[in-house]
């Protein structure tokens, strides 16, 4: 019993620490808002699988500073993610744009499932069973026994 | 025959394979190539009351190395840094350090800038696209970025990509 609620307690530290980030205050709750959004449209440059939201690196704390800054000083959120894409170019859109260059990335999942549609029932086709005659079936039914 | 698609498809998944072990994945590409050095006003590091500025520069080609008395792969790439040709200007960019740290560091390990800069807070670091450090510039004399480096400078870095660069630079056109 005793070893139930020690259990508990320790899972809601480990709950308690698991966010070790700034805490921010805003104005607003639209602000607020906005700026958790930006977070997660934003990625990490050096842990380079996270959004700024997830990420404790050093350089990404000080992208979130800016992102705070400049949303108290008024930038649209477009402004913001241009004045991050300035300084590091698009891979620091953590979804990347679709542009000529990306066009493959975006559309190959679509055109891998597209060529399969149309070619798997072909190969199918060619591994089916050969129908046999009644002739063929008499000594097929004989050879097996 | 109608192995033949099947073959093709696979040699062709195995070049772009080969291509793809070469390349580094963590590597972004700096946006400022080709256009012109962010604009910067910093203090020097072994004079605090002297303030450098980016149109300082203008005139000649020039090396930025982005440094830091904490950074490990600094101290890899440091020996060559240091026997550089010397008519190339060093400058270097100490990022995110505490000045009494920096100095130390170069007293202890030599001194290859002809001067460095202090950027203590690493909003001029920001400015320039840097995240990881070191972090090599080269900017030509209109001050335009020619050139990006990310992680510590190679031999073969020197002698096929940064010395080739710097020739061709200063070679009146």
């Amino acid at each position: 019993m005793i070893y139930r609620y020690f259990l508990f307690v320790l899972l809601l530290i480990g709950v308690a620490v698991a966010d070790g980030f700034e805490i921010i205050e805003f104005d607003n709750k639209q602000l607020e808002n906005r700026y958790q959004v930006l977070l997660q449209e934003l990625r990490c440059l050096v842990c380079q699988n996270q959004t700024l939201a997830d990420s404790g690196a050093g350089l990404a704390k000080d992208m979130r500073v800016v992102v705070y800054d400049m949303i108290n000083k008024g930038h649209t959120n477009d402004e913001i993610i241009q004045f991050m894409v300035d300084r590091y170019g698009n891979f620091v859109r953590y979804e990347p744009p679709f542009t000529l260059k990306t066009a493959v990335l975006w559309l190959m999942p679509f055109i891998v499932v597209l060529l399969m549609i149309l070619f798997i029932p072909k190969f199918v086709r060619q591994q089916q069973a050969v129908s046999l005659n009644d002739a063929q079936r008499e000594q097929a039914k004989k050879l097996l026994k | 025959m109608k192995y033949f698609i099947p073959l093709l498809i696979f040699l062709c998944l195995t070049v772009f394979l080969l291509i793809g072990l070469k390349l580094d994945p963590r590597l972004v590409p700096s946006p400022y190539i080709n256009k012109p050095a962010p604009s910067f006003s910093l203090s020097r590091l072994d004079n605090q009351s002297i303030a450098v500025q980016r149109d300082d520069f203008l005139g000649k080609t020039w090396v930025l190395n982005v440094w830091a008395s904490w950074c490990r792969a600094c101290l890899d790439e440091h020996p060559l840094l240091l026997s550089l040709p010397k008519n190339i200007n060093l400058v270097g960019l100490n990022y995110k350090d505490d000045k009494t740290d920096a100095k130390n560091w170069l007293l202890r390990w030599g001194n290859p800038y002809s001067l460095s800069l202090s950027d203590t807070d690493g909003k001029v670091g920001f400015d320039w696209g840097v995240y990881g450090v070191p972090e090599t510039f080269v900017i030509d004399a209109a001050g335009v970025v020619r050139y990006k480096h990310i992680g510590p400078l190679q031999e073969n870095d020197i002698n096929e990509e940064l010395l080739p660069l710097l020739k061709r630079l200063s070679t009146p056109q």
